[in-house]
């Protein structure tokens, strides 16, 4: 207890909380920009902490890292272009509020949400950190393999009654994955022999192209504000927004549950978080109908998720220097800077990093939100300037944001392509989540299936996490269908 | 408004058999995922296929999962809004093909000045607006962030 107030108190000095506020507006202008996310910021704030004191060099680092998926649902919410990685599922409920003139509800439950699965995150990770060596190893290739299984079986949840449709687009989206060289072997595979394709298809490219593109033509085409009716469905939209997610604590509870577990689980993506709080609230919730269609629970789940991921992702990466994500991968670099070595003695020899670490991210959450609380009211007036205005504005985010990616142009006009696709699937009403899935899950499945078969050749197939992964999911999948019947 | 999807799923099925016949000339590991997805779309969608025919109905109506609202939908299939898409294309098709040719920094200027006139906006508007989109890019992204916005096929614009 003496070492949590102590390091609390380290934390809570002006140069630690000045440091804090420096990350937390690095973090909030990279997020906020398309294209852009906190991987850059993080690399950007590296030089800076060579000559910090550890506490004041984590203040920056692990601020900057713990409210990356803040402040990455503004634009989500507001002009259904993602922000980040993790903000690609508030699109779909976020960017509905905010069409029906409730953007100011949707941010302030989005950040609301974020602080209360971020915190969430920050006792994961200090809670569990003793224990979880052993849940950690016994994570091998074969169980990782059927919980991406158990993900693409998802794609099924997602299509709603259109199984064949949404399973089609999710091995399409799968199938697109593959495209580049493979990893192990340096195979180049259906690029066509042109070298743009040898690095295969970028997620923000594919992000923009499916997802941002063709709201901003539908913007276009209606010729009307983003709140078709003014901001006049609000009176008090904190109120509202801040009541919503307290409403809702138990959802928030159970997605921040799947945050955090996606977030330990090395090597599963933590794109993923999103859409798999999305399909939770899909699959589970009452009234589930009207997810997807401006539901307030869309938005709270899925930020609830994406800040819980946070916590839960540092522990394998505190604990054994296993990233889960290229975020986590820089902040891992800058630890080993400030001599901060991943492992079990990090806990035993030096205990107070870890509540050092834990108070930092709970901090800096709050202020997080608090302060975008407070800027709601220039957020709400964006959703009333006339899209004339707004669009080429957009346009240009989208387009030099997609150009960042690799300072290509080659990106962009993948971005066009997946545009005209995403514009496909949107006018004959079919699914761009499912595509999006099978994207992200595609080469995680394959590297998985590749170590799974080499190390245990045929006897896979009778393996006890295959046998007792499928039975789960034939439950699942009965339990489905019944309740889709229903 | 019923759309039929039989060419998108044999349209899907011949890329997959063909897919599959290129992969087969990979190396071995590398070729083993590929069939073997595109063997499962194959089959998914052959089914689908003639479960379709058999049903004699077709793929039809909303999916709520999309996200997608039906108002929209309906504006988004009149001849005015298939217009309004293509004229959508085309600027952005025009901004992007003067960004390769004169950089960002010169034709993100031109275009925007060009759309803000095209859409009713008067000129000191149109000015001012463009104005401020060159200095946000000018110094968020190439002056801060570094980004070689400023390179084009036939300008290179080396700054002030």
């Amino acid at each position: 207890m003496d070492i949590a107030f102590q390091a609390l108190v380290d934390v809570l000095s002006p140069a630690s909380i000045f440091f804090m506020l420096a990350g937390i507006f690095v973090s909030s202008t990279f997020v906020a920009l398309p294209g852009f996310d906190t991987k850059l910021g993080l690399a950007i704030l590296i030089p800076f902490i060579i000559y910090l004191e550890p506490v004041l060099a984590l203040s920056l680092m692990v601020s900057t890292y713990a409210v990356s998926n803040t402040a990455n649902s503004i634009t989500s919410i507001l002009f259904a272009v993602p922000g980040g990685s993790g903000s690609q599922a508030t699109i779909l409920d976020g960017y509905r509020m905010a069409r029906q003139g409730k953007a100011g509800q949707a941010l302030s439950a989005s950040f609301t949400a974020s602080a209360i699965g971020g915190i969430f995150g920050a006792l994961f990770f200090l809670v569990f950190i003793p224990f979880m060596p052993s849940i950690i190893l016994w994570f091998g290739p074969v169980e990782m393999l059927m919980l991406v299984f158990s993900g693409l079986l998802l794609i099924g949840a997602l299509s709603g009654s259109h199984h064949y449709e949404g399973i089609a687009l999710g091995l399409i989206g799968m199938i697109l994955g593959t495209v580049g060289i493979h990893y192990t072997t340096g195979q180049p595979r259906f690029t066509m022999d042109n070298i743009y394709l040898m690095d295969g298809f970028h997620l923000i490219p594919v992000v923009m192209g499916l997802f941002a593109m063709p709201e901003l033509i539908s913007l276009y085409i209606t010729n009307s504000t983003i709140s078709k009716t003014g901001t006049n469905n609000e009176k008090t939209p904190v109120r509202d927004g801040v009541r919503k997610t307290f409403q809702n604590l138990k959802l928030i509870f159970q997605t921040s549950i799947i945050g955090t577990w996606i977030g330990f689980v090395p090597g599963l993506g933590a794109a993923i978080t999103d859409w798999v709080a999305y399909a939770f609230c899909k699959s589970t919730l009452p009234n589930r109908e009207n997810i997807g269609k401006g539901d307030v629970r869309g938005v709270i789940a899925i930020d609830a998720a994406t800040n819980a991921k946070e916590g839960g992702a540092l522990v394998p990466a505190m604990l054994f220097g296993l990233p889960g994500s290229s975020s986590v991968a820089i902040l891992l670099s800058a630890f080993s800077i400030i001599g901060i070595q991943p492992g079990i003695a990090l806990i035993i020899d030096t205990p107070k990093i870890p509540y050092v670490i834990f108070w930092i991210m709970v901090i800096s959450t709050i202020i997080t939100s608090v302060a975008l609380l407070f800027m709601l009211p220039l957020f709400n007036k964006i959703t009333v300037i006339r899209p004339e205005y707004l669009v080429p504005f957009l346009m240009l985010m989208i387009t030099v944001g997609t150009y960042a990616v690799a300072n290509s142009f080659y990106y962009i006009w993948a971005m066009m392509a997946f545009t005209v696709f995403g514009m496909w699937l949107k006018l004959h009403n079919l699914t761009r989540v499912p595509l999006l899935i099978g994207f992200l899950l595609g080469p995680i499945a394959e590297r998985l299936l590749e170590t799974s078969v080499q190390l245990h050749g045929w006897s896979l197939l009778y393996h006890p996490a295959v046998i007792g992964g499928l039975c789960t999911v034939f439950a699942v999948v009965l339990l489905f269908k019944r309740v889709v019947h229903k | 408004m019923k759309y039929s999807f039989y060419s998108f799923y044999l349209l899907t099925i011949v890329a997959s058999v063909f897919a599959i016949y290129t992969a087969r000339g990979y190396h071995p590991i590398a070729s083993y995922f590929p069939i073997l997805v595109c063997s499962c779309l194959c089959v998914l969608l052959s089914i689908a296929l003639v479960k379709n025919i058999n049903d004699g109905t077709m793929n039809t109506g909303s999916l709520p999962e999309s996200g997608l609202d039906l108002s929209y939908q309906a504006e988004e299939k009149t001849d005015y809004a298939k217009k309004q898409t293509i004229k959508f294309f085309v600027w952005i098709v025009l901004l992007i093909v003067a960004s390769q040719l004169f950089s960002f920094l010169y034709a993100v200027q031109i275009w925007m000045l060009t759309f803000f006139r095209m859409h009713g906006i008067g000129w000191i508007k149109g000015i001012t607006l463009s104005a401020i989109a060159f200095f946000l890019i000018y110094y968020g992204l190439y002056i801060n962030a570094g980004l070689p916005i400023h390179r084009g096929m036939l300008l290179d614009f080396r700054g002030f």
